[in-house]
């Protein structure tokens, strides 16, 4: 039952921010966090016309060709609920010119190390591996992770790195079964020897 | 007019800051913590052309590291040596050096001199991390920290294997 009423809040959370905003053109959706290495670069806003259905959806765009790294529209919520599930994720998006990629992400985080007090990383895809490049008709995406007994809280949403624009529509989260294969990569071997010590690269 | 010099650099600083807050991470390293950044410095270095720094944004953060994760395969069964030069700038928290053993099960041997900080604004100066790899180790992570505000700036580490006539600094914490 709590599950579900989470789910539903989520599902509200989605709703909002579909719903046409009173909302300046720079501000988040409601409920959305504006974030990325250089989220000043981007623009990430509701298009109230620009949805899939025509009513309102959130984009990210690029100010100008030469943003830098990456934005990306985001929300984090309470593990709590999807703990031991494998949770999907699933979201429409299109875009127009992203010369170099968009996708959406999810990580599930686990509690902070005590050495450092960054959150451990439990699970992770951004769609690196499948990227949403060039100009794209609307499309649905799925990004399925296991949640971990040990996980805080699940971190998703639609990242743009360089110039373009990519839009998101129709956000939702389930809980699947082991028939639903996780999208996360396996992991890329470990570098055999600490590279760039004297900082002479660039 | 010692508290205007404090204001002065404060604000030298939160400029540096504006400008410079976009700088990607030395290439191979990472740079992890909420509120940190971290880039090349061709001003202030101990060798060749340039350096690295780690700082504290504008309303900075916790904690900030700039790292690297390497394969632990061709240390196993070795005493290993991170050693570097670090220069610090009204560090308010502290700074270290560090170096982790990551085994199948979790972490083997740790330290990140926190016995020894770097505090405050000191000129470049060396300092090392031993530890020994066991045979089951699979990973080594290795860094800069930063607790609080204040900027490091580190260069020319080494990551190197030793004899048994270096001592370790930490103890490992597998046996």
């Amino acid at each position: 039952m709590q599950r579900r009423s989470l789910s539903l809040g989520l599902l509200a959370a989605s709703v909002a921010v579909l719903s046409p905003g009173v909302l300046g053109a720079q501000e988040a959706p409601k409920g959305w966090i504006q974030a990325g290495a250089n989220p000043g670069d981007y623009e990430m806003a509701v298009d109230p016309h620009g949805g899939r259905n025509g009513g309102a959806c959130a984009y990210i765009k690029a100010k100008t060709p030469e943003a830098r790294t990456f934005g990306t529209l985001m929300q984090t919520v309470d593990a709590a609920a999807y703990k031991g599930k494998r949770l999907r994720l699933t979201a429409w998006a299109k875009s127009a010119g992203v010369r170099s990629w968009a996708g959406l992400w999810m990580r599930i985080d686990g509690a902070a190390d005590p050495r450092n007090g960054l959150p451990a990383m439990l699970g992770f895809d951004n769609m690196q591996n499948r990227p949403i490049k060039g100009t794209t008709d609307w499309k649905r995406y799925e990004v399925v992770l296991d949640v971990p007994a040990e996980a805080v809280s699940v971190n998703f949403g639609i990242l743009l790195e360089g110039a373009g624009q990519a839009w998101l529509d129709g956000v939702a989260f389930d809980v699947v079964g082991p028939e639903v294969a996780v999208t996360q990569p396996k992991p890329s071997p470990l570098p055999k020897q600490p590279v760039n010590l004297d900082f002479e690269e660039h | 007019m010692r508290n205007l010099a404090a204001v002065v650099l404060t604000l030298g600083l939160l400029a540096a800051s504006a400008v410079r807050a976009d700088e990607p991470p030395p290439r191979g390293w990472m740079l992890n913590g909420n509120g940190y950044q971290a880039g090349l410095d061709r001003q202030t270095k101990h060798g060749g052309v340039a350096s690295a720094f780690l700082r504290s944004g504008g309303e900075g953060g916790e904690f900030g590291t700039l790292m690297q994760m390497v394969d632990a395969t061709a240390y196993r069964g070795t005493r290993l040596r991170l050693a570097g030069y670090s220069r610090a700038a009204e560090v308010t928290g502290w700074a270290g050096f560090w170096l982790r053993v990551d085994g199948p099960a979790g972490v083997l041997a740790f330290d990140n001199m926190q016995s020894r900080p770097i505090r405050g604004t000191s000129p470049w100066k060396r300092d090392e991390i031993v530890l020994d790899v066991p045979p089951e180790a699979k990973a080594l992570a290795f860094g800069v920290l930063l607790a609080g505000r204040g900027q490091v700036w580190v260069d020319d580490l080494r990551l190197e294997t030793v004899g048994q006539d270096v001592a370790v600094t930490a103890p490992g914490q597998s046996r």
